[in-house]
């Protein structure tokens, strides 16, 4: 418990850090809110008005005091741009991303470890070497690039989806989950590559060493002692790829997002941070970096449960 | 976990997935397409849907179909009364009279009152915060209710075309919340938005006018331009207006590809007050050193209209095509004309263009190259646009810069009247005594013809005094399904979603 609480306390405090950090890089950016609303009707003393208006002439500490204070009630704030509450833009937004990215998550195991353990038995052999190949080919692409080559063979050729024609999840779920499939694709297949090479290695290495050969010198069959004994041990240095695959996957979402016009916080952070729409950009980066913590804890909980010789102190 | 289980486990996941995925997987296709579009627009309306207070051409153009003055735009450049049925303009331009038309309703079912009308135009003359909404509104001098089917505008100092900013749209007076929940009188009435996804609105069926003939008119924000085509081909949009030319040479027998004008001045807009463009012979020389038809060619395949001072051609009776020859190509000429100015050897600035718009950082491309031949090193600085609106636009801190300049309504003075000495929006800094002189006989002239005239003027001493290096009026491209017909071209940037139809209808 002791082991949680601090967890969460570390979280809080490196929350505040982040949020501090992006609030004062707007104010060493060019270009300010009130110009950007005004646009070309900005003149000098409309553009001061609305500064004051929005009290943006205040020291830096103090406006960043008003919108933590606002955090905590509740309230992130009016959009800039669109004048509206930004709890209720981002709030639709959430489930878009967090599905796509646990989609691409559940897609990047399902993949890699299967054929991680498989390459890791037939060591050597032509399947081996031809998944190795294939890694290599697909970890170079850029996921932009496969978005659009996945796109263009399964949207328009084969033409399994729809380009372009995202179903809310309000109104189709299942049209919804469907229509992430691809996306979530694009984004598994880098990481997937990745973790098929180390789990590959993990389990390699760890069938060399003396307790296995002990396994199977008493009679064990092969695969119980790999799936039992070895697999466990080999799949601790995965379990920290995969958390910060799921880190990545996130921004990775922000991406491909473009590629496949898909409304989640990627699109509206960019669009926000262009506008220096800043309650807006505030409120994406607290929920990017709560997601991204809160997997961290996951992983860091994961561990305890994996390997015993993890605990707190 | 035992072996057998965990890959069966395993197995029926990804079996369920797969079924799942591949069931749900076709996407928003087309179903019942009776009544309904989706458009695609570039960017979201991020913006106040406030009609006095929107910025961005981008809004206004969407809406126009929400919003409408006492008197509307028509395809031609023409007015027509729309909430008022009728007007009149007395004194010599002076004294304007709207009758109210009848039973004209909002989009919340309420009547239209002279109330709102007087209420609307206050509101966009009001000075208590310093410049009014509408610029020209400080002309106004009052604002009276005769009866309640009358409303009269009296100005200051008479203008005859005044009535331009008539359009100005009538809003309830009941509405606390304009910012967020646009209620006006045009034929489509507002429903809802998902920021940075859509923008949906719904026909008005109370409208006083001709109905709108497509009853759901979805706007989808497609912010990425790699996927438009992709998008168009799939059928999640129906239409885009302004593709560039290359994504409409790739669009399939499925679309028209309409062909229109940009209703802008595209040109390199020079610093005037810094130096080397402080100097009249240096920017001529730049004009004397570009071929427009060449960068029409590199641009947009050679179509595009070349202007040669700041108004682009919709302004039928405005429009000066002889300027275009003020500058004919002529590198000689233009190398003299550097020499006279004490730069034999040529010099080197920075073209600043926003990133956002692809045709002019292609043109400022082509204008690196034509520079070279004069001598002359131009070095291009993309920046983000709302750096160029902070920096450039009102900060003034630049030596030149690649955009182009829309009008916001169809008088002479949208197009000129920055140019005058001491406008807020003179962001070249251009300073030139016949140019204010002949301006403010523009404006202050009532006879139609003389105004003209002077006008006319005005584009001529930008044009021989090498104000900016004029290029083009770039073309629109709007690309619309077959299934679809009846888009209509404006000389202002509007889309008139009202007038477009099924096309077996």
């Amino acid at each position: 418990m002791k082991y949680v609480v601090r967890k969460i306390l570390t979280m809080i405090l490196t929350l505040l850090a982040v949020t501090f950090f992006v609030f004062l890089s707007f104010h060493v950016i060019s270009g300010d809110p009130a110009t950007s609303m005004l646009g070309t009707e900005a003149t000098p003393q409309k553009v001061a008005a609305l500064r004051e208006e929005l009290g943006l002439n205040d020291p830096v500490f103090v406006q960043y005091g008003r919108w933590a204070a606002g955090l905590l009630h509740g309230d992130m704030g009016t959009s800039y741009s669109y004048r509206m509450p930004v709890t209720g833009m981002v709030a639709n937004k959430i489930p878009v991303t967090i599905t796509l990215t646990l989609m691409a998550f559940v897609l990047m195991v399902v993949i890699s470890i299967p054929l991680g353990i498989y390459t890791a038995k037939h060591e050597g052999g032509v399947v081996d070497r031809i998944i190795y190949i294939i890694n290599q080919i697909i970890m170079a692409i850029p996921p932009f690039f496969s978005g659009i080559l996945i796109t263009l063979i399964f949207g328009r050729i084969f033409k399994l989806f729809t380009p372009g024609g995202y179903v809310s999840y309000e109104k189709d779920f299942a049209g919804f989950i469907g229509y992430l499939f691809f996306p979530a694709v694009a984004i598994a297949l880098p990481k997937a590559a990745m973790a098929v090479k180390l789990l590959r290695s993990s389990v390699i290495k760890e069938a060399k060493l003396d307790y296995v050969r002990t396994a199977y010198s008493r009679g064990n069959r092969t695969n119980d002692v790999l799936y039992k004994h070895v697999l466990k041990n080999a799949l601790i240095p995965v379990v920290t790829f995969l958390g910060m695959a799921l880190a990545d996957m996130i921004a990775g979402s922000i991406i491909i997002e473009q590629v496949f016009s898909i409304p989640g916080l990627g699109r509206i952070l960019l669009t926000s941070i262009s506008n220096r729409d800043y309650p807006v950009v505030m409120a994406v980066i607290v929920c990017i970096a709560v997601l991204v913590l809160v997997v961290n804890m996951a992983v860091d909980l994961i561990y305890g449960l994996i390997d015993p010789r993890i605990t707190a102190e | 976990m035992k072996k057998r289980s965990f890959k069966a486990v395993l197995l029926l996941f990804v079996l369920t997935t797969l079924t799942i995925a591949l069931g749900g997987c076709s996407g928003d296709k087309k179903g019942d397409i009776s009544s309904r579009i989706t458009i695609g627009i570039p960017q979201d309306l991020e913006d106040s849907l406030d009609p006095h207070k929107m910025v961005t051409a981008g809004t206004r153009e969407v809406l126009f179909n929400i919003f409408e003055g006492l008197v509307k735009v028509t395809s031609d450049g023409d007015f027509v009364p729309a909430v008022a049925s009728s007007y009149e303009e007395t004194e010599g331009g002076k004294v304007y009279t709207f009758t109210l038309r009848d039973n004209v309703k909002f989009h919340d079912g309420s009547t239209v009152t002279a109330e709102d009308v007087k209420f609307s135009l206050d509101k966009c003359a009001d000075t208590s915060a310093g410049e009014p909404l509408v610029a020209a509104f400080s002309n106004i001098d009052s604002i009276n209710i005769l009866d309640d089917k009358t409303v009269q505008v009296v100005l200051k100092e008479a203008d005859t075309e005044f009535l331009a900013y008539m359009t100005t749209a009538i809003i309830p007076a009941s509405n606390a919340d304009p910012d967020t929940n646009p209620i006006g009188t045009g034929p489509y009435k507002f429903v809802s938005r998902s920021p940075q996804e859509n923008f949906v609105m719904e026909r008005f069926d109370d409208y006083w006018g001709e109905p709108a003939h497509i009853k759901d008119v979805t706007l989808k924000i497609c912010a990425n331009a790699d996927t438009i085509v992709m998008d168009l081909e799939g059928g999640s949009i129906d239409m885009f207006a302004r593709v560039t030319s290359t994504q409409a040479a790739e669009l399939s027998d499925n679309f028209n590809v309409l062909e229109g004008t940009m209703n802008l001045v595209q040109a390199l807009y020079l610093n005037n007050a810094e130096a080397p463009f402080d100097n009249e012979k240096v920017r001529q020389a730049l004009c004397y050193a570009i071929d427009p038809q060449e960068i029409m060619m590199m641009v947009s395949d050679g179509k595009g209209t070349e202007v040669g001072s700041s108004m682009f051609p919709s302004f039928g009776k405005y429009f000066m095509p002889e300027l275009n020859d003020t500058y004919n190509t002529d590198i000689e000429k233009a190398k003299e004309l550097l020499k006279e100015a004490g730069f034999e050897d040529g010099f080197s600035f920075t073209i600043t263009v926003p990133s956002n718009y692809q045709p002019h950082i292609d043109t400022a491309q082509v204008l690196k190259e034509e520079f070279k031949k004069i001598g002359v090193d131009a070095q291009i600085q993309l920046i983000e646009w709302d750096s160029w609106v902070s920096d450039v636009y009102q900060n003034r801190q630049f030596q030149s810069t690649l955009v182009g300049v829309d009008a916001s309504n169809i008088t002479g003075s949208a197009m000129l009247q920055r140019f005058t000495s001491d406008n807020a929006k003179n962001f070249i800094n251009y300073s030139n005594a016949d140019y204010d002189t002949a301006f403010e006989k523009a404006i202050s002239s009532t006879n139609d013809d003389e105004k003209t005239t002077y006008y006319k003027e005005c584009e001529r001493i930008l044009s021989e005094t090498a104000a900016n290096v004029y290029i083009q009026d770039l073309p629109e491209f709007v690309a619309l399904n077959k299934k679809y017909t009846g888009y209509e071209f404006y000389p202002l940037y509007i889309q008139d979603i009202a007038k477009i139809r099924l096309a077996d209808e």
